[in-house]
């Protein structure tokens, strides 16, 4: 992606509940949103109104409503975030580790089984073992084979799994996933985190760098860890691009900010039907 | 504002000044300090800031100061009150080493300068340093400078140097404290890093140009209380001795001819004074949220404020705490990514009954020694505290067993599967040296913490009523495993998550008269899916209770407390707190006042933002920094009991469809 390319990018959390909201909203959603009829509607409102991409995790409803909306807006990127933790932690807690790896498997199309499953038969003594990062890359196959066909050009590992594998100082992991992305899926890997701060010296100190991180970035220092001040100071030093997250870059101050910053892509989450289109056009203006 | 040009900060060898230079230069500002050729600058951190000589009252000297291009002066430099008192030497430094400094700024053009004022510093203070404080006050503002004028209360924070230093020293010696005057007068006590910061802030935000604000932490205190929390957090038991003023003051007279007096005149002239000040415009121009002075002592008298404290100024130099972790599922890796954060703390084993578990936390990068029981752990590694993140049917044992080897430990919540077990586990906590914290998160959590501020300071008046729910999307078919065994998890919903709900219900109002409830199986075969409640508390406190894990549109669990009062309303929930008064009280507005998240999260790591994750981190470095102090951490075992007690009442009033007392 080109990092001086305004970009908005219409973020999910909200349409599937995943962000907390009061408790009229939550059950509000779940009405507003019961298919992905519902859900397509309102990315079709959105790309009408500009927005570049769309970023998500691996939710069935979401990737159908976006396959639909394909179909009249080709345009339209999509931003897959993988794999889905919040949806596997729940899983896993409900079905244990495997039976939630199972129920994913499920999911998946014949032909992409057989594939998946070959390599992962070539990698059963660690998966015995339960070998976290061999367990990572068969969830990466299984997450992006979902995503196979709306021909993601960037992916974000989940900021959860990025903030885990950084604070256990798993550097293996993110080679892997850098790996896995540029040479069996030919897309860019993007990492998602909520600890920026912490992320961009350990990558360094690895000789790691990622072309484009998605993180809170925002005039109120929300979830910019450990500081405002100390991301502000180590994003003008990286190279990356970044699309900040948890931003109302829809105000002209907000926007003025992260151009300030040298960020040209936000994420805008859904707040009502009324508001999206006009949010979407300011973020685009003011981004420019 | 433009803000990355290099910060030019006069007296920089000082206590605010040194914390001040290091605070900057960790968050990559170009730092030169400012200091006197006879300056001790140990504090500074060397590797990172610039150091040169000059002095305020030599205007030649103060060339050299700006021999490269500086953006932002900070000027910290002054006589203090801590110092023998001397009026021609603090008119020469505070009044004419201003006006040199002025002069210099002025005539390079100097972009920003902020001064750093003092509350002493008022017509009502007749102490020598007020006085001198203030004339160069007077000055700042007649200057043509963008400046700011910032008037901080009594400044506290980590460093064997400055007022605040000399008086912990002094509190450390003495067999009996004395307090000056009567301890009531009000102060804000404000820690050196919400200072560091509120110069940080305002110095980006343009609005504070030619403005003056007074700066103080969150809690306004008596001078006597402000005392009693320094013993408190260093655990010494104290008696205090209320010296009336005159006599302070012969006394100051007498101990003056000493070279270094242990207090000075103007020391008692400034304990006589209130200094109530108002935070609330710099709150509104540039977001300045202090922390509070329980919060701040606690940090003061550690090393592991991470990410916020400069190295090489901790009070007191703290060996790192070597932790181990029981249980290696979801909390336990939680637990570990954490400690992994947390630089006063050392991971140092990882148990768990089942082997292969082991291994699995390994390749996730986990480096730490594994166990397959306590007895093996306790035998290859010493350990000062331990967390427990197993099922609550084992904390009992375990408990038991941490005890007899007289370990600190960290129970993951519930307490205990049942109200028995939890109270055997809380009588064996016998010996007060054995610190013990329950990870009631949402305990930690800023929003709440700060809702529990409000309403313990009464702004809601009596006789309140709430209405409380938690909602979660988790059950829908009947379901295995543990949780779903009452035998093992305790209950459904209610013990496995609107026990959160309920510690905050406790920690609001205090513990519980009656309730009568009902539970029902929604889809679970042997536990409650939801709950409903009536809560009856102490001082006129009533309200409803509405949990189930059986609804739709909350794959993140949601908590709301709604408060209505006599003088107004509260509602808070995990990322907002909503108040509204009848009336304006102290420096709360009538009307609506709203605080998000955003602007009291003050956690240097977040690991699930949606799960509450600076509350992990929070009560993670809570318990670490309580172990390396010895002193007890935010929530107890005995704290937990009182819930696991709710909980058991809630189950009883459902159970024999009655009111429970």
């Amino acid at each position: 992606m080109n990092p001086m390319h305004a970009q908005v990018i219409l973020g999910t959390t909200d349409l599937s509940g995943n962000r907390p909201l009061d408790a009229n909203s939550s059950g509000d959603l779940v009405g507003r949103f019961p298919g992905p009829m519902e859900i397509a509607s309102v990315f079709n409102d959105a790309a009408v109104a500009g927005v570049d991409a769309v970023a998500t995790l691996n939710q069935l409803d979401v990737l159908i409503a976006l396959k639909q909306t394909r179909r009249t807006f080709d345009a339209l990127q999509v931003y897959p975030i993988i794999p889905n933790v919040i949806g596997y932690v729940r899983e896993a807690t409900d079905y244990g580790l495997v039976g939630a790896a199972r129920r994913r498997v499920r999911q998946m199309g014949i032909l992409d089984l057989m594939k998946i499953g070959v390599r992962a038969a070539l990698k059963t003594p660690r998966v015995l073992k339960r070998d976290f990062n061999t367990l990572m890359s068969i969830l990466f196959d299984v997450e992006l084979a979902n995503f196979k066909a709306l021909e993601p050009k960037v992916v974000f590992l989940h900021p959860q799994i990025t903030d885990l594998a950084l604070t256990f100082g798993n550097r293996g992991l993110f080679q892997l996933y850098f790996k896995t992305m540029r040479s069996r899926f030919g897309v860019e890997p993007g990492l998602a985190t909520n600890n920026l701060g912490w992320l961009l010296p350990k990558l360094k100190e690895w000789g790691l760098e990622p072309s484009v991180i998605l993180t809170p970035f925002n005039t109120t220092g929300f979830l910019m860890k450990p500081t405002q001040a100390a991301c502000e100071a180590l994003l003008a030093s990286t190279s990356c691009a970044v699309i900040a997250d948890h931003v109302d870059v829809s105000e002209e101050s907000m926007g003025q900010y992260l151009r300030k910053h040298n960020i040209r892509g936000a994420i805008i989450e859904f707040r009502d039907d009324a508001t999206l289109a006009t949010r979407i056009r300011s973020a685009k203006k003011y981004l420019t | 504002m433009a803000t990355n040009g290099t910060l030019l900060i006069t007296g920089a060898s000082g206590f605010l000044g040194a914390h001040l230079s290091n605070y900057m230069a960790i968050r990559q500002r170009d730092v030169r300090c400012m200091v006197r050729q006879t300056s001790e600058t140990s504090a500074l951190d060397l590797r990172r800031v610039r150091t040169f000589h000059a002095d305020l009252l030599d205007p030649l000297s103060l060339r050299t100061a700006f021999e490269e291009p500086v953006h932002t002066v900070v000027h910290c430099a002054a006589t203090t009150s801590e110092t023998k008192v001397d009026y021609a030497q603090s008119f020469r430094v505070n009044v004419e080493g201003t006006r040199n400094l002025l002069e210099a700024c002025q005539s390079l053009g100097i972009e920003r300068f902020i001064m750093i004022s003092t509350q002493s510093a008022n017509k009502q203070n007749p102490s020598t340093y007020g006085r001198t404080k203030l004339a160069a006050d007077q000055l700042v503002q007649q200057s043509s400078l963008a400046f700011t004028i910032l008037k901080p209360s009594t400044i506290y924070g980590p460093g064997p140097r400055g007022l605040f230093a000399k008086m912990v020293r002094l509190l450390d010696k003495v067999p009996v404290v004395p307090i000056l005057g009567s301890g009531s007068r009000l102060i804000r006590p404000i820690h050196v890093f919400d200072l560091c910061e509120a110069i940080l802030e305002c110095e980006k935000a343009e609005q504070t140009v030619t403005k003056t604000y007074d700066l103080g932490g969150r809690d306004l205190v008596s001078y006597e209380d402000f005392i009693r929390s320094i013993l408190q957090a260093r655990r010494k038991k104290k008696p205090l001795v209320y010296v009336p003023i005159s006599v302070c003051r012969a006394l100051a007279a007498a101990v003056s001819v000493l070279k270094n007096p242990p207090f000075t005149r103007d020391n008692v002239l400034g304990l006589n004074q209130n200094q109530v000040c108002s935070i609330s415009e710099a709150r509104s121009d540039f977001g300045f949220s202090p922390r509070g002075l329980r919060e701040g002592l606690s940090q003061t008298f550690s090393d592991s404020d991470a990410g916020t404290q400069p190295k090489g100024v901790a009070m007191k130099e703290q060996r790192r705490l070597d932790v181990a972790i029981i249980g290696l599922g979801k909390m336990g890796i939680l637990h570990g990514s954490m400690l992994s954060v947390i630089p006063s703390a050392r991971l140092v084993g990882l148990v768990d009954q089942q082997e292969h578990l082991g291994a699995h936390v390994r390749s996730m990068g986990l480096d730490a020694p594994f166990y397959s029981s306590i007895d093996q752990l306790l035998g290859h590694s010493p350990v000062d505290a331990v967390f427990v993140c197993t099922p609550a049917f084992t904390h009992y044992p375990i408990v038991r067993q941490l005890v007899e080897k007289k370990l600190n430990f960290f129970l993951e919540k519930p307490l205990a599967e049942s109200l028995d077990s939890a109270r055997k586990i809380c009588d064996l906590l016998t010996d007060d040296k054995i610190l013990h914290a329950v990870g009631y998160m949402k305990g930690h959590n800023p929003v709440y913490r700060h809702a529990h501020k409000l309403i313990t300071a009464g702004l809601l008046g009596n006789s309140i009523l709430f209405r409380s729910t938690l909602y979660l999307s988790q059950v829908f078919s009947p379901k295995s495993g543990w949780v779903y065994d009452p035998k093992k998890s305790g209950g459904g919903i209610v013990a496995n998550s609107t026990c959160h709900l309920l510690f905050l219900l406790y920690r609001f109002f205090g513990p519980l008269r009656s309730v009568c409830a009902q539970t029902r199986r929604l889809h679970s075969e042997q536990v409650e899916d939801a709950a409903i409640a009536i809560l009856e508390f102490d001082k006129g406190v009533a309200g409803t209770l509405d949990t189930s894990w059986s609804t739709p549109g909350y794959p993140v669990e949601q908590t709301e407390i709604a408060l209505q009062g006599s003088a107004g309303i509260l509602e808070v929930n995990d990322s907002r707190l909503r108040l509204y008064l009848n009336a304006k009280n102290g420096e709360y507005e009538k009307g609506w006042t709203t605080w998000h998240r955003a602007e009291l999260d003050r956690a240097a790591f977040d690991l699930s933002p949606q799960y509450g994750g600076e509350a992990y981190y929070n009560e993670d470095l809570n318990f670490i920094q309580a172990c390396q102090q010895k002193i007890s951490p935010i929530i107890s075992c005995f704290d937990a009991l009182k819930v696991q007690e709710m909980m058991d009442a809630l189950y009883r009033s459902s159970t024999e469809g009655r009111v429970v007392l």
